[in-house]
């Protein structure tokens, strides 16, 4: 009987100091925090202004022709491009769309200029005519522009019937089109003349179109 | 008598059986004796204690931005040395924007040419959960490891994350024994 007992204690004692060897077997730690820290992300807002006085946020701009508008003149349209946010864009990327044109006014509207506020005075449209020109007659119609598929710009621009607009002559993008906080104001100029051929047909009728811009904070790279 | 001889074996075994569970634990029999001194102070401090980020100084985060690195000390401030195993951030704000960010965390080396240990190199959310490590080395008594945090934001990163500011506490954890 006393050997049991002896063993019995022996074999409780024995499980308590396992137990409590089991609980040495933990750690000593210590935590401490660097708080406060905080991180924030940039951003990008593109504003558009039509007169460089009104600006925009996320909202459409109109180009409108003048009223009278009749074959042979020419209306000049500018819109402004600026960036409100926190970091530069590098780029900017444009399309045509949206052409909502029942009677076919478009097919008679020339765009024949357009420059940029880094091509201060230079006419760019020579390369879209290349690019755009379905016809191949040497003229850019408004349809052209809007439906064309530009193979010229494709492994420069994320959408291949997509112009780009940058800030330098040799395309490095060392500088941005669009500086931070509003920091400067980009200018793309376009012109667009009514067909001295155009014919009575056209007679108070209207077309109208989207020109859609997004401003990236890093150049598009295929 | 037999009594005597009862508590006799069992204080024998439970002393056995401690010393050996204990000594098993321990890295080496020095630091050891420190248990066996008595009284001991396991404490550490983070050099600077003001917050390392801040995009007053640092700027904005945007896709392929530079990194911001930052240096932090871990003082071992108490009478026996610890390793670095575990770092944990607790965020607020738009916490979102933690799963646009990279962190990579090193620990310097000490000598000349000595290359820094990669403690943790992911998006910082995945810390939000705490991850375990294993310092470079031990640190003694009265020294320091230095910790070079940097952070980035990824070039894949998407417009979904324009415009967040989250705050976030960066907590590193040590401990004794400083075995790994």
């Amino acid at each position: 009987m006393n050997k049991k007992i002896i063993f019995a204690s022996i074999f409780v004692i024995g499980m308590l100091a396992m137990a409590m060897g089991i609980g040495t077997y933990s750690y000593f730690t210590s935590t401490k925090s660097s708080t406060g820290n905080i991180f924030t992300s940039g951003t990008l807002n593109l504003q558009l202004s039509n007169d460089n006085v009104n600006w925009y946020d996320g909202v459409t701009t109109t180009w409108a022709s003048p009223s009278g508008w009749a074959p042979g003149d020419e209306v000049t349209s500018s819109i402004y491009l600026r960036n409100t946010g926190s970091i530069a864009a590098e780029a900017v990327y444009a399309y045509w769309n949206n052409l909502v044109d029942p009677d076919g006014l478009s097919n008679v509207i020339n765009v024949t200029w357009l420059s940029d506020s880094t091509w201060i005075g230079e006419n760019s449209i020579g390369p879209f005519i290349t690019a755009y020109d379905a016809n191949h007659d040497g003229n850019l119609t408004l349809a052209e522009l809007v439906y064309g598929l530009s193979h010229w710009n494709g492994p420069k621009t994320p959408d291949p019937n997509q112009a780009r607009f940058y800030a330098d002559y040799n395309e490095t993008y060392e500088h941005p089109v669009l500086t931070a906080n509003a920091g400067n104001i980009f200018e793309i100029k376009m012109k667009y003349k009514f067909m001295e051929t155009a014919g009575n047909e056209y007679q108070g009728k209207s077309a109208s179109f989207d020109l859609t811009l997004a401003a990236w904070q890093h150049h598009y790279v295929p | 008598m037999k009594h005597k001889q009862i508590v006799t074996s069992a204080l024998t075994i439970m002393l056995v059986l401690s010393l050996v569970m204990f000594m098993a634990n321990q890295p080496s029999a020095s630091a050891s004796t420190v248990f066996l001194g008595g009284k001991v102070k396991f404490d550490m401090e983070l050099s600077p204690n003001v917050p390392l980020f801040c995009p007053d100084v640092d700027g904005y985060f945007y896709p392929g931005s530079p990194r911001v690195t930052k240096k932090l000390e871990v003082i071992n401030v108490g009478d026996i040395p610890f390793r670095i195993c575990r770092f944990e951030v607790t965020f607020h704000g738009d916490t979102y924007l933690a799963t646009g960010l990279q962190m990579e965390i090193l620990e310097l080396g000490k000598g000349k040419g000595e290359k820094p240990h990669v403690l943790y190199n992911g998006t910082l959310s995945s810390l939000g959960e705490g991850v375990e490590v294993s310092g470079k080395s031990a640190i003694p008594q009265g020294k320091s490891a230095t910790l070079q945090l940097a952070v980035w934001m990824t070039e894949t990163a998407g417009s979904e994350y324009q415009g967040l500011t989250m705050t976030a506490g960066i907590a590193v954890t040590v401990h004794f024994p400083p075995a790994t």
